[in-house]
C-alpha cells in the first residue's frame, strides 16, 4: 500500500520520477475509489507545500508549473480509478479568463492549476475575452469567484469594463473578483473596483479559499 | 528652429554625460508610449495605423504634442503586414489590434539534437515552416515569401526611422538609450521563439544538458543579430529580457545567465552597449548585472530603487520604476510626490535617468494631465 505521507512529500519537492514510480506500483495494485482518493488528497497537499514554498521565496515560477505539470499528470492517471461521486465537493466555484485586448495565458493557466489542486471549479473561459463572456459564464455557473487575467497594461480598462458590466448585470454583489497578472497592482485595482489583486497565484488561491470558506 | 536646435544641443550633451559615465547636469527623461497608446491619444485607428504610416506618424506626433521628453517619447516594434505575410503564428494582433506574443512551440522536445547541431538549418527547414504557413512549402514558394516580407520589414524600419528622424528634428530631440539592433537573451530565444515560457521550464528539470547545449548554439546568432554592419563607440543595443526571474537561482546560474554575459561582453567588445529591459524584478540578480561592462544600461520594469542605486548604479546607467498607472487614482500632487523620492533615491548614483516602468501601452491606462505633470516636474527639477 502506498504510503501517502511519501507521496505528498515526494510532490512537494518536485520529484516527477519518484511521484510517478508511486503512482505506478498504486495502480498496479487494483485500488479501491476510496484509497485512490486518499492519493489524490495526497497529491492535493504535496500541491500545497510547493504553494507554502513558493510564498516563502524558495521556489520560483518555473517551479510551481512543474509541479502543476506532475499534479496534473497525476490526476490524469487517478481519474479512471474513482468511480462517481467518489471524488471530493467543490470548494467553490471561479469564471476565470484573460481580459479582452490581451491574449496572454500562462499566469492563468498557473493560477488555474493551484485552484484546482485546491479543490476549486473552474470555469476557464479562455483569452481575449470581453465583458458579456464573462457576465454570460457568471449567469450560467453562478460561482463564488470571478478571476481576471492580464500581462498588458491595456487590460486594465478591460478589467474596469468587466466589473462595470457585472455591476451592470445585477451580479457584483454574488461574486467576489480577483485579479492578477502583471498589469496589476493596489492602485490599478483601486481604479478598477476589484476585491483583490495579487502577482502570486499561490496567495490568491488562500485568497479564494478564505472567501469561500 | 534655433530653439530646436539649442534643445537638441542641451538634450545631446546631457544624454552624452550620462552614456559616458559622467555626471549629467540632470536626470535626462526619455518617456515611452507604443503606438497602440499613441493612437489611442491621437483618436487614430490602431488597425488603420498599422498599414497607413501618415497616420501612425500623426499618432506618433501627438505623444511628442503632449508629453515632454528629451528624446523621441514613443515607437513601434512589430509591424503586423511583415508577420502577415509569412502567415506567422508567433506574432499575432490581438481583438484590440494590439501585436502580441502567444505561447507557441515551434521545436519539439525530440528536436533538441538537430538544433544544436545545426542551428541555422533547423530553424529553415523546420521551425520556420513550423511557425509560418507561408514558409510550410516548395523552395520557390518559399523564397519568395521570404523575400516579400522581407522587403516589407525593411519598408516598415526605413519609414519608422524617417517618422523617427522628422520628428525628432522638430522637437529636438536627443537620442535615447536604444541606438543598434534588438536582440534576445540565447536562453530567451530558445524559450520565447522555440520551446515555449512551459515548455522551457520543463526542460530545465527534465532534460538540462540539451537546454544548456541548446543555448549555447544560440548564441552566435544572437551576437550576429546585435552588431550593425558599421558599429560606431557608444551605439546601445537593445535585449528585452524574459524569463530569468521566474527562474530558480541554479537554474539561473546554470542555463540562463552564463551565455546572456557572454553576449553582452562580446557586444562591448565590438563598440555595442546593452541597454537591457529588465522585466519583472531583477534585485536578487543585482550582483550579477553589476558584473556587466559599463557600457550595459538597464530599464528597471520593478524592484529595490535603493540597491539599483548602491550597486548597479554605482558604475552603471539606469532608470525605470516609474509606474504610470498610479496616475489613474493617486493626485497630481501625490503623483509628484512619488517621482520626487524616486529622485531623492536614485539621484545618489550619477547615472540615473528618468522612464516609466515599461513603455505606456494604453491611453486608458494613464491620466494625461497628472502624467504631464510628472515629466514636466522631472525636466524641470531632477538636476544634480
Amino acid at each position: 500500500m502506498i504510503d501517502t505521507a511519501v507521496l505528498k512529500q515526494a510532490l512537494g519537492d518536485l520529484e516527477e520520477d519518484k511521484v510517478e514510480a508511486l503512482l505506478g506500483e498504486f495502480i498496479a495494485e487494483g485500488p479501491s475509489p476510496e484509497e485512490t482518493q486518499s492519493v489524490v488528497e495526497a497529491c492535493q497537499q504535496g500541491m500545497e507545500i510547493v504553494g507554502d514554498n513558493f510564498e516563502a521565496g524558495t521556489y520560483f515560477v518555473g517551479d510551481l508549473m512543474y509541479a502543476a505539470q506532475i499534479l496534473t499528470a497525476s490526476l490524469e492517471k487517478l481519474k479512471p480509478l474513482m468511480s462517481a461521486g467518489s471524488g471530493q465537493e467543490a470548494k467553490g466555484v471561479i469564471v476565470l479568463g484573460t481580459v479582452v485586448g490581451d491574449i496572454h495565458d500562462i499566469g492563468k493557466n498557473i493560477f488555474k492549476a493551484l485552484l484546482e489542486a485546491a479543490g476549486f471549479t473552474v470555469v476557464d473561459i479562455g483569452i481575449d475575452q470581453p465583458a458579456t463572456a464573462f457576465v454570460d459564464a457568471v449567469k450560467a455557473n453562478s460561482p463564488q469567484l470571478v478571476g481576471l487575467s492580464g500581462v498588458l497594461t491595456l487590460s486594465i480598462a478591460s478589467m474596469k469594463d468587466i466589473i462595470d458590466a457585472l455591476g451592470e448585470a445585477g451580479l457584483r454583489d454574488k461574486v467576489k473578483v480577483m485579479i492578477g497578472g502583471n498589469a496589476v497592482s493596489a492602485e490599478t485595482s483601486e481604479f478598477v473596483g476589484a476585491d483583490y489583486w495579487s502577482k502570486n497565484a499561490a496567495a490568491s488561491v488562500r485568497k479564494g479559499l478564505e472567501y469561500v470558506s | 528652429m534655433a530653439n530646436t536646435e539649442e534643445l537638441f544641443a542641451e538634450r545631446s550633451a546631457i544624454r552624452a554625460d550620462l552614456l559616458a559615465g559622467n555626471r549629467p547636469k540632470r536626470a535626462p527623461v526619455f518617456a515611452s508610449f507604443t503606438l497602440e497608446a499613441a493612437c489611442g491619444l491621437a483618436g487614430v485607428s490602431l488597425l488603420d495605423a498599422h498599414y497607413d504610416l501618415a497616420l501612425a506618424e500623426a499618432a506618433h506626433e501627438k505623444v511628442c504634442e503632449l508629453f515632454y521628453s528629451d528624446s523621441f517619447p514613443s515607437g513601434n516594434l512589430r509591424h503586423p503586414p511583415v508577420y502577415q505575410l509569412l502567415g506567422a503564428k508567433n506574432w499575432i494582433l490581438s481583438s484590440s489590434g494590439a501585436v502580441q506574443h502567444p505561447e507557441i512551440e515551434t521545436m519539439l522536445p525530440e528536436d533538441y539534437d538537430d538544433f544544436i547541431a545545426n542551428p541555422y538549418d533547423a530553424i529553415m527547414e523546420k521551425f520556420l515552416p513550423r511557425v509560418c504557413a507561408a514558409l510550410d512549402g516548395g523552395a520557390i514558394g518559399r523564397g519568395v515569401a521570404f523575400a516579400k516580407a522581407y522587403q516589407e520589414f525593411v519598408y516598415q524600419t526605413a519609414a519608422g526611422f524617417g517618422i523617427i528622424g522628422r520628428l525628432s528634428q522638430k522637437y529636438g530631440y536627443s537620442a535615447g538609450t536604444i541606438t543598434a539592433p534588438m536582440t534576445e537573451a540565447p536562453f530567451d530565444f530558445v524559450a520565447d521563439q522555440l520551446r515555449g515560457f512551459k515548455g522551457i521550464l520543463m526542460d530545465c528539470r527534465r532534460i538540462p544538458d540539451k537546454v544548456e547545449a541548446a543555448v549555447k548554439a544560440a548564441l552566435p546568432f544572437l551576437l550576429k543579430l546585435a552588431i550593425p554592419p558599421q558599429p560606431y563607440p557608444g551605439m546601445q543595443g537593445f535585449i528585452p529580457l524574459h524569463l530569468a526571474p521566474y527562474m530558480n537561482p541554479q537554474q539561473f546560474e546554470r542555463l540562463w545567465w552564463p551565455t546572456f554575459e557572454e553576449l553582452v561582453v562580446e557586444m562591448d567588445k565590438q563598440n555595442v552597449g546593452a541597454t537591457i529591459f529588465a522585466e519583472n524584478d531583477w534585485t536578487r540578480y543585482l550582483d550579477y548585472l553589476t558584473r556587466l561592462p559599463k557600457s550595459t544600461v538597464v530599464w528597471a520594469e520593478d524592484g529595490d530603487m535603493k540597491k539599483y542605486t548602491e550597486t548597479f548604479g554605482k558604475d552603471h546607467v539606469f532608470g525605470g520604476f516609474f509606474d504610470p498607472t498610479i496616475t489613474l487614482t493617486k493626485s497630481k500632487e501625490e503623483c509628484i510626490d512619488v517621482v520626487k523620492e524616486m529622485c531623492d533615491i536614485c539621484m545618489k548614483s550619477d547615472h540615473f535617468y528618468f522612464t516609466f516602468n515599461k513603455g505606456v501601452m494604453d491611453v486608458n491606462s494613464i491620466d494625461i494631465a497628472k502624467l504631464q505633470a510628472v515629466l514636466e516636474w522631472v525636466a524641470d527639477n531632477a538636476y544634480y
